[in-house]
């Protein structure tokens, strides 16, 4: 009968350790969201999803250990074989390390956020996951390719390209903007090509060329078009990036108010960096960073991952063979660091 | 107390319960993979590098854990709830090819991610589900559903195909998994489970007990969720930890962006690109539209196809069912199946 009772307290030990960790799990969700840090975890589409799996945890944890205290006698469940998997049970010192090592994992969460506290993705994430700097590419997915057989109604047009006819054509008449163009010395003479394509009034607005894919940016272009200073808002970060990347020949000229971090790489030219923001879609795992390219103009100084709001005129440049949105920042101010330092995608947005 | 006499008999049969024993080999691998974090990275290791993989880590099993939980309490409800013989029954009605079709569209009806399939299919298996019908239903219920069509279409706004690509592509490649599995267990068994023994319930088991008043089978219920949750918590997050490796120290662009690249070696690097950032199969549609200024559209359906069916994650909680030799064959026939009906997709709607 001693063995019995040597079952007993075996099981009793592991329901408890069973039930501290799902009480740690719940706990550790509480705590996270009274601190507030659930931001840096998950998006907050998910964030209901984490908070009711605190609960399930809590409730799970307190029936084991009010199991684990008040054996049933009606059922012996010892007496079901119904190991969830297979245990190959090794003896002695190979058993009591796997054991071990089990163990150590399942307490591996708390021992490391412990230890090394979460922060949010910095841009050594960033230079990892590599940053978008244009971001309407996966809009023009391979529109000269399946699509085009596949989707023949649609005309050949790409939303790349909307340049010749939606411009006006005379640049003579030069703006603010364009003067302040010229005086930039870009390395390559693409650029020059690109400032002839600008528009060279303000206030009448260019149409923004779209199919069916690209009518929501176009939508959201004249909106942004006639804005003095044209914000990247927190709601419609990427949208509002998306927009100014696809249409970026209309917009070149307009000012532009961006916050973010600052990133800086290798490839980079001198004096550029680029302010950036995580887009989250469902947890830190699936981060991605976009942003705009910046050169600066100010007198101040920048370091990485520092939070700043640029401000400036828009501008096309060249970066490792693409043609991207350069922002010229004239004004520059640190702002701290966000709460929530993710972007979200905008689910409404188009409909 | 006939269990405790049938216990003393035979020592082996009734162990005693200990905590989940970890293969040897994880700790190994996530030394390697440690080694190879180390080796990427400048030796400088500074703290900031390791605050970021213990937030990715955390945040891993943080999103994971809401569908392990509904997984597990699935699991554990169909344990007791359910007859022991009640696939088996089924199973039997149908026809081997008509099953293996309707466990591919499984997806459709019970729409379950990566992360709380393990337990479920394990149970389902238990409860005489044929293995093939069952690797078929852990393969496309995290890509054929209605949730992953819709993020897939949203990730690619002006490529509609692509979505509908990886569905069709999703549902030749399982039917072909389905149809190997079913050729692997008509020979043996074993190479497919682990302890085919412990897969047959005995008649102990509340479903042959009619009688077996429900305070009791809720309680059998919730001990059981405890077991499994403990046991795949182990699995999980172990392939968490060695997934935020991976992400907090792996260039992407040593893939995306190399220079080396060609069509065929686009493949073979997409693929081993979605299994080693392990996504749910709900965003790596977001991740894959990132990539498509630089990659062709055959290799990107390949990274869509695979990475649901196979990742670093789901490897290491199908070692909980499964024989290594079935999980490195698994993959090893994905990776040859799945570029190639990528391929076949891409060139027919061309």
């Amino acid at each position: 009968m001693s063995e019995d009772r040597n079952l007993r307290t075996a099981e009793r030990k592991m329901k408890l350790f069973c039930a501290c960790l799902l009480l740690g799990w719940s706990f550790l969700i509480v705590y996270i969201t009274k601190q507030q840090l659930m931001p840096l975890y998950v998006a907050p589409r998910m964030e209901w999803l984490v908070k009711g799996s605190a609960l399930v945890c809590y409730i799970l944890g307190i029936f084991q250990v009010y199991m684990a205290f008040v054996p049933d006698k009606r059922s012996d469940p010892s007496a079901c074989n119904c190991t969830a998997i297979e245990i190959k049970h090794k003896r002695g010192f190979a058993s009591s390390l796997s054991s071990c090592s089990a163990a150590i994992t399942l307490l591996l969460p708390f021992i490391l956020t412990y230890v090394w506290p979460p922060m949010p993705l910095s841009s050594q994430a960033a230079a990892l996951k590599g940053i978008q700097y244009a971001p309407s590419a996966s809009l023009k997915q391979w529109t000269t390719g399946p699509t085009s057989s596949l989707l023949a109604s649609k005309d050949n047009t790409t939303p790349s390209n909307p340049t010749a006819e939606s411009l006006p054509p005379d640049s003579s008449s030069s703006s603010n903007a364009a003067t302040e163009q010229s005086d930039t010395i870009e390395p390559s003479g693409v650029v020059s090509k690109e400032q002839e394509q600008l528009p060279a009034t303000s206030t009448k607005v260019p149409t923004f060329e779209a199919d069916e894919f690209t009518q929501i940016y176009a939508d959201l272009a004249k909106q942004l078009y006639n804005k003095e200073v044209i914000v990247v808002t927190e709601e419609q970060y990427m949208e509002i990036i998306l927009t100014l990347d696809l249409f970026k020949e209309q917009f070149a000229g307009k000012r532009i108010r961006i916050p973010g971090f600052v990133y800086q790489d290798k490839e980079m030219e001198k004096g550029r960096f680029a302010i950036a923001r995580f887009s989250m879609q469902c947890c830190t795992a699936d981060a991605s960073p976009f942003g705009i390219l910046s050169i600066n103009h100010t007198k101040q100084n920048v370091k990485a991952d520092e939070w700043v709001e640029g401000e400036g005129v828009l501008t096309i440049a060249k970066h490792e063979n693409n043609q991207v949105m350069l922002l010229k920042i004239d004004s520059l101010r640190s702002i701290p660091a966000k709460e929530d330092p993710y972007v979200y995608p905008d689910f409404n947005f188009g409909s | 107390m006939l269990s405790s006499t049938k216990r003393s008999d035979d020592p082996t049969a009734h162990p005693s319960p200990t905590l989940p024993q970890l293969p040897l080999l994880l700790p190994f691998l996530l030394l390697l993979a440690l080694a190879g974090v180390l080796a990427v990275q400048p030796l400088s290791a500074n703290t900031e590098l390791w605050r970021t993989f213990t937030t990715v880590f955390v945040s891993i099993l943080l999103e994971a854990m809401p569908f392990l939980l509904l997984g597990i309490i699935l699991s554990s409800l169909v344990h007791v709830f359910i007859a022991p013989d009640f696939f088996r029954k089924i199973a039997v009605k149908w026809p081997r090819p008509l099953l293996i079709v309707f466990a591919a569209l499984g997806g459709i009806l019970l729409p379950l991610c990566e992360c709380g399939m393990i337990p479920v299919v394990r149970k389902f298996m238990q409860k005489g589900l044929p293995p093939a019908a069952a690797v078929t239903y852990m393969c496309a219920a995290p890509i054929l559903n209605p949730i992953v069509y819709a993020s897939t279409a949203t990730a690619f706004p002006s490529a509609p195909w692509m979505a509908v690509g990886r569905m069709a592509v999703a549902f030749f490649v399982v039917l072909t998994i389905g149809w190997i599995v079913s050729l692997i267990v008509r020979r043996s068994h074993s190479f497919l489970l682990l302890q085919i023994d412990s897969y047959r319930e005995t008649s102990t088991h509340s479903g042959n007990q009619p009688f077996i008043p429900l305070p009791i089978k809720l309680r059998h219920a919730t001990e059981h969720m405890g077991k499994e949750w403990m046991e795949t918590t182990v699995y999980l997050t172990f392939g968490a930890c060695i997934t935020a490796l991976f992400q907090t120290s792996f260039p992407r662009n040593l893939i995306v962006d190399a220079p080396w690249m060609n069509p065929a070696l686009e493949h073979v690097g997409l693929i081993t690109l979605a299994y080693l950032l392990s996504l749910c199969s709900t965003s790596d549609a977001f991740i894959a539209a990132s990539f498509t200024s630089m990659l062709a559209p055959a290799s990107l359906l390949s990274f869509l196809v695979f990475g649901p069916m196979m990742d670093l994650k789901t490897t290491l909680m199908m070692m909980t069912v499964f024989r290594k030799r079935f999980i490195l064959l698994l993959a090893l026939v994905l990776l040859i199946i799945v570029p190639l009906f990528a391929a076949l997709f891409i060139s027919v709607v061309l």
